[in-house]
């Protein structure tokens, strides 16, 4: 630990000193070594990330790098309270017996085959997802894979892992899915109408082509379990003994979820009918649903608040994001993105390129956040040069959300998917066995974006 | 509950349409209407008071009357980062055993008499108030009384109301015994130092006066007291069943947190010193040292977070200063300010006595943080009007913390309290008993504070 603790000031001092030594001045080189503390840290000292970033964020203000408004301002509030009420709601979604709900549907599927199997767990693991976040979906995901996998006594693991692939896929599509989403769309100015017509279907289209080549990849597999499936005469046994029907409150739930994700799909034309700022009524809307949620159930709403909302990583994000913002407010990244595009020759379609892979390359080893929060000021500066942006947020968000898939590491999903295999099943995955497939669907899935981005207009 | 709700949304279309009678702008109305939706929230829905500052705070960005920039500008982040920084510390002392071996030197204390007793526990409950804060204070100390009280076999109701009220009035005596503590020092460019050179000596004098009352108002139940110890032969049982030695984790946490305070108290000077923005320091100072405990501690650094620190107030507290932050972006606190300094025919000692009363009568009902957080702005207001400020300043926290004694409901403290005699030996203190006391106490301290405020010039 103290050798981890040692190369993390070392390379932070080191990067301070370089950047000082290519012409950045001090408060720039400050911004950059301690935004460095917190990615390494977050990258070696994983439990307790949330130190780092005290201890960074209180030298930024110490040395007058940064100052309190600042830190305010770039704390991106608005980004964390939407974050509380969706994760308010999902909490109650889960009490109500939602995801429990989704479960025995897939499990009393009629017909069951191998190849059916992994396309349903595909598709929903990516929907779910795209409306719920990353998290909480492979959570039941998972559960759902094990109880069908025991059932038919097959190994687990090869779904699992379709599972894992489909949600980090999935989670590009919409506002929701992950937290890089509402990050990009508050500082993008792109609506929930933007992420459902043009990144919907390039997730979609991704998700096709994974599922593909997961079919092929896992062909052995799943010829195992059409053989299981044939011998134990389907998963009648299943139908009738697992059968839950919706009750009443959690019908009254999902209209809930329902009618919030419906005002957030329209929240670009609300906000232009009533005239207000842009993303106003996204932002707000999970509010305004969590606080109706509480009023229903006024006795839980305590607990909704403070076991349901993940705070521990609502603080990291608050601090990281100030930290980001400290890089823009010294001008750290107007130069980083001069060098970029001095190395792209000033060309969009190069520029694109270099973002994908640079986001998708980072975000499989680093948390998505981090590494898009770092990202964002840079692709802000890329406007003063009178580049076309569109086309970089998505590079963005699509980078961050696949890079995930490459190593087991790579996304939240993975660490919390693997984390209950290791303690359900007691098999601990090894870095290769995941590589090997997710290496494969992240290269392919990131082509797919790359050459649409490049070459659809409608991204432009 | 229907009913209350009634009442609830009835009194804040009052005052929005009272407040439109009166000349104020629609904005302004709809600030002051949602202002009061929040406080009837605290008053009639305590156990889910978020809902309301969560549905509130979706209203005034609906009706445009705020936007999100400056909702997130006036949301105090420092604030409340000083306070997670606080409540991480101060969950490291209580994990260190700081508060058990506390209480054991209370056990411990050699030839009690029933006046030594009143003494040492109104003393260390008003400077345990002032070093973490008031909640934590009085859970230790109550630990305390009731173990002397049943060894003693006395009623310990008498005794918890005594360390209540001392823990009230220790409070205010620095920037760290309650919220409004720091809330006042942040906007009123207030430094710990003032606190110490002028709250703390008069908080002493309001503590040693009401120790005073209190001798002669139990007089009746200390005479019991001193007549049992008589009889059990002191308390030499006691000293030689407890005896916490302080071991090397708590000796270190001690040291940490000394530390802490005195960087803390030298915050003004380090300021100066290195040229750094007002209260950069002050706030600045629990974040590293709680980033400090978080590395050290590092396997328990996210129960820390997620345990220690109170989100569900601090949410609630963040949303709160938001909305008094819209009372002042409308101009609401403006209209208000004028008026009020008609009221008094600008004389700014009848300005003084009317800001300490009214803060002592709203804090006897409601809860001082929506007081004060209403009433910062208004005194923003009147320094632009031509008023010397500080004595208000002044005023303000002391009747925030004073007012808190007069009824059972007033503070956070007195809840805390109540509710465990209550648990622990099933006894309950009436209204009006505490009334009695309480009413005393609050008015004799609050005069004492109006005579310092208005007499000595030093308050100026």
């Amino acid at each position: 630990m103290l050798k981890k603790f040692i190369i993390l000031v070392a390379i932070s001092l080191g990067l301070g000193f370089l950047s000082r030594h290519v012409g950045l001045n001090f408060n720039q080189s400050t911004a950059i070594s301690i935004f460095s503390v917190s990615v390494l840290g977050t990258l070696f000292f994983w439990d307790f990330r949330l130190g780092f970033v005290f201890l960074g964020t209180s030298v930024l203000l110490m040395t007058r790098t940064t100052n309190i408004e600042n830190v305010i301002k770039f704390a991106s509030l608005d980004v964390i309270l939407f974050l509380v009420g969706m994760m308010v709601l999902v909490g109650l979604l889960k009490e109500a017996g939602f995801f429990a709900w989704i479960v025995q549907l897939i499990l009393r599927i009629r017909n069951m085959t191998a190849v059916k199997f992994v396309v349903i767990i595909s598709v929903i693991s990516a929907l779910l997802s795209t409306m719920t976040s990353e998290v909480v979906s492979i959570i039941f995901m998972v559960a759902a894979v094990f109880e069908i996998c025991d059932y038919f006594e097959v190994d687990a693991v090869p779904y699992l892992i379709i599972s894992i692939l489909a949600t980090n896929i999935g989670s590009a599509a919409t506002v929701l899915g992950n937290p890089i989403g509402i990050l990009i769309a508050t500082k993008a100015g792109l609506t929930f109408e933007d992420f459902i017509i043009k990144a919907f279907p390039l997730a979609a289209v991704c998700l096709f082509a994974s599922i593909f080549l997961l079919v092929i990849w896992y062909r052995k597999t799943n010829a195992e379990l059409d053989k299981h499936i044939k011998e134990l005469g389907a998963n009648e046994m299943l139908i009738k003994l697992i059968s839950i029907p919706p009750d009443k409150e959690l019908k009254i739930s999902l209209a809930i979820f329902g009618a919030t994700l419906f005002c957030i799909s329209l929240h670009h034309r609300l906000e232009l009918l009533w005239n207000l700022e842009p993303n106003t009524i996204l932002l707000m809307m999970p509010l305004l649903s969590s606080g109706a949620v509480m009023i229903w159930k006024w006795r839980r709403a305590r607990e909704y608040v403070e076991k349901d909302v993940e705070w521990w990583t609502l603080l990291f994000f608050m601090l990281l994001f100030a930290q980001a913002g400290t890089l823009k407010y010294t001008g750290a990244t107007d130069v980083l993105a001069q060098k970029l595009a001095g190395l792209a020759g000033n060309s969009v379609s190069v520029l694109i390129g270099i973002i994908l892979w640079i986001s998708t390359i980072g975000s499989s080893i680093l948390d998505n956040v981090v590494l898009v929060a770092a990202f964002i000021p840079v692709i802000q500066s890329f406007q003063n040069m009178n580049f076309d942006l569109q086309p970089l947020w998505w590079a963005l968000l699509f980078g961050g959300c696949l890079g995930g898939n490459i190593t087991l590491v790579g996304s939240t999903a993975n660490i919390v998917a693997l984390g209950i295999l290791e303690k359900e099943k007691n098999i601990r995955m090894t870095f290769f066995r995941w590589f090997g497939v997710g290496l494969s669907v992240g290269i392919l899935t990131t082509v797919i974006v790359w050459i649409a981005l490049v070459f659809l207009p409608f991204y432009h | 509950m229907i009913k209350r709700l009634f009442i609830l949304i009835f009194i804040s279309l009052a005052a929005y349409i009272i407040g439109i009678h009166t000349g104020l702008s629609s904005h302004q109305a709809t600030s002051v209407a949602i202002f009061c939706v929040s406080i009837m929230g605290t008053l009639l829905f305590w156990t889910f008071r978020l809902t309301f500052a969560f549905l509130g705070t979706s209203i005034l960005l609906i009706t445009q009357t705020i936007d999100v920039d400056n909702l997130i500008k006036s949301s105090s982040l420092e604030v409340i980062l000083f306070l997670v920084g606080m409540m991480v510390i101060v969950g490291f002392l209580k994990d260190a055993g700081f508060f058990a071996w506390l209480v054991s030197l209370i056990l411990r204390i050699r030839n009690l008499t029933a006046e030594k007793f009143l003494i040492l526990i109104s003393v260390i409950s008003a400077l345990l108030a002032c070093a973490v804060d008031e909640v934590t204070a009085i859970i230790f100390i109550i630990a305390a009384i009731l173990e002397i009280c049943d060894y003693f076999e006395v009623n310990p109701a008498p005794f918890l109301i005594i360390s209540v009220l001392a823990t009230n009035i220790g409070s205010s005596g620095t920037v760290l015994g309650n919220p409004i503590g720091i809330i006042i020092a942040t906007k009123s460019g207030l430094t710990f130092e003032d606190f110490l050179v002028k709250a703390f000596p008069l908080m002493l004098v309001c503590l040693f006066v009401t120790i005073a009352i209190l001798n002669i108002w139990f007089r009746k139940t200390l005479i019991e007291l001193d007549h049992k110890i008589k009889e059990f032969g002191a308390n030499d049982m006691l000293i030689k069943l407890i005896s916490v030695p302080p071991e090397r984790e708590l000796k270190i946490g001690l040291a940490i947190f000394g530390a802490t305070l005195c960087a803390i108290s030298l915050h003004r000077r380090m300021e100066l010193f290195w040229g750094l923005q007002h209260n950069t320091v002050l706030l600045v100072l629990p974040l590293i040292s709680s980033g400090g405990i978080m590395a050290w501690k590092w396997k328990k650094a996210r129960e820390y977070i997620e345990k220690d620190v109170d989100w569900w107030t601090l949410l609630f507290f963040l949303l709160l200063f938001a909305q008094a932050g819209t009372l002042k972006f409308t101009g609401a606190t403006d209209v208000f300010a004028q008026k009020i300094s008609m009221l008094v025919r600008s004389n700014s000692t009848l300005l003084t006595g009317f800001v300490l009363w009214t803060s002592t009568i709203g804090s006897s009902i409601l809860d001082n943080v929506v007081l004060v957080a209403a009433f910062i702005p208004i005194i923003q207001s009147l320094q632009e009007i031509g008023f010397n400020i500080q004595a208000l300043w002044w005023a303000l926290l002391f009747g925030g913390c004073l007012g808190g004694n007069i009824t059972m409901i007033g503070s956070t403290a007195n809840i805390v309290a109540l509710g465990i005699l209550e648990k622990e030996r099933n006894a309950k203190v009436s209204f009006l008993r505490w009334l009695k006391v309480g009413f005393v106490v609050g008015v004799i301290t609050t005069l004492i504070v109006w005579l310092g405020l208005i007499v000595l010039p030093f308050y100026k």
